[in-house]
């Protein structure tokens, strides 16, 4: 009676670092992965691209980043705080501002500087300082008003404004 | 290939055809406005080296989406700018055309709201878009706008045009 001896097979290497050597368990994990992922992208952070120039110089023109949803579902927003804020039609396109007024304040620019309440604001984080002049006026009880950094920019052509708090997405955590 | 994944992987083909079936068959309201958004923003845009009879022809052809009586609001940074009624559309369209090399736009955005009796709709849409002058200059736009839209013959159309300023 013969005998043959033959070595144990070794899967292909190629095959074994894609898939791996148990491909049931592969696909239960690449699964995983993907519903892992696209919670957190649902629920917790949210990748954006910066678009233009109205924050600068703290986000640049292209720069990517992080929103991180879950911030304000313990505290509420803080003045200084940087804000995407969402639109009525969506969240693939945000506004992405400044927090420097809070709800019931009196909020104006004089020769470009803020003043909160007739009190001058500092502002460490502006380095584009512009002349602006405008009396914004008393936010509502449940009104933020909202600015980019970059104050060296036509006032009226700036995006800012009042939104209210369940505009908030949540703020930049990159 | 495993018996279980060949399974598998038929179960999703079958899952999503059945899916665009229904989809292609049975479209919602909301979906054939969407559609009908989409379609407006391609037919809007152009790209550069079209002829004036392009233009004109192309101007024209967007009278499919708008009542005759169009009512445009637009309040933007650059100034106020109403339109009355499709004629006047039309002559801003094709002059929009003449003094552009090219123009993209986009609607990543878009939030429809239905009316009682499905006969009238208010969309919230969001524009983006990028314009190219013919001295090489590019500018690139991004509006909240508030659509009123109409069933008229099973065909939806935008009534009103609206600014929407999200911060304000």
């Amino acid at each position: 009676m013969d005998t043959k001896l033959e070595a144990p097979q070794r899967p292909n290497g190629w095959r074994t670092a894609l898939i791996g050597r148990h491909p049931k368990r592969t696909l239960v994990r690449i699964v995983i992965l993907v519903g892992i992922c696209l919670a957190m992208r649902a629920f917790v952070l949210v990748p954006i691209r910066v678009e233009g120039i109205s924050m600068l110089p703290t986000y640049k023109d292209g720069s990517i980043h992080l929103i991180n949803r879950l911030a304000y579902k313990l505290r509420a927003p803080q003045r200084g705080d940087v804000v995407a804020i969402r639109l009525i039609a969506g969240e693939h396109v945000m506004y992405l501002k400044r927090i420097v007024g809070l709800p019931g304040e009196t909020v104006a620019f004089h020769d470009g500087q803020l003043y909160i309440n007739g009190q001058p604001m500092a502002e460490p984080y502006v380095k584009l300082q512009g002349h602006w002049e405008s009396d914004i006026g008393q936010l509502g009880p449940d009104q933020y008003f909202v600015v980019g950094d970059n104050r060296d920019t036509w006032f009226r052509g700036h995006e800012k404004g009042r939104p209210t708090r369940d505009y908030f997405v949540g703020t930049v955590l990159l | 290939m495993k018996v279980w994944l060949k399974r598998v992987l038929l179960l999703a083909a079958l899952v999503g055809l059945g899916y665009w079936g229904w989809t292609l068959f049975f479209q919602s309201p909301e979906q054939a406005i969407r559609n009908r958004l989409r379609a407006l923003a391609q037919e809007a845009s152009f790209g550069p080296g079209q002829g004036l009879m392009t233009h004109a022809w192309k101007a024209t052809s967007l009278s499919a989406f708008f009542t005759t009586n169009v009512q445009v609001m637009l309040d933007v940074p650059g100034g106020q700018h109403n339109i009355n009624g499709l004629d006047e559309l039309n002559t801003a369209s094709l002059l929009a055309r003449q003094n552009l090399s090219s123009l993209r736009i986009e609607l990543p955005d878009v939030k429809v709201v239905l009316d009682p009796g499905n006969q009238s709709a208010t969309v919230n849409v969001t524009i983006r878009g990028q314009a190219v002058y013919p001295s090489g200059q590019r500018d690139d736009y991004l509006q909240e706008l508030r659509l009123r839209l109409i069933k008229v013959k099973n065909d939806w159309l935008i009534h009103e045009i609206v600014t929407v300023h999200t911060l304000s």
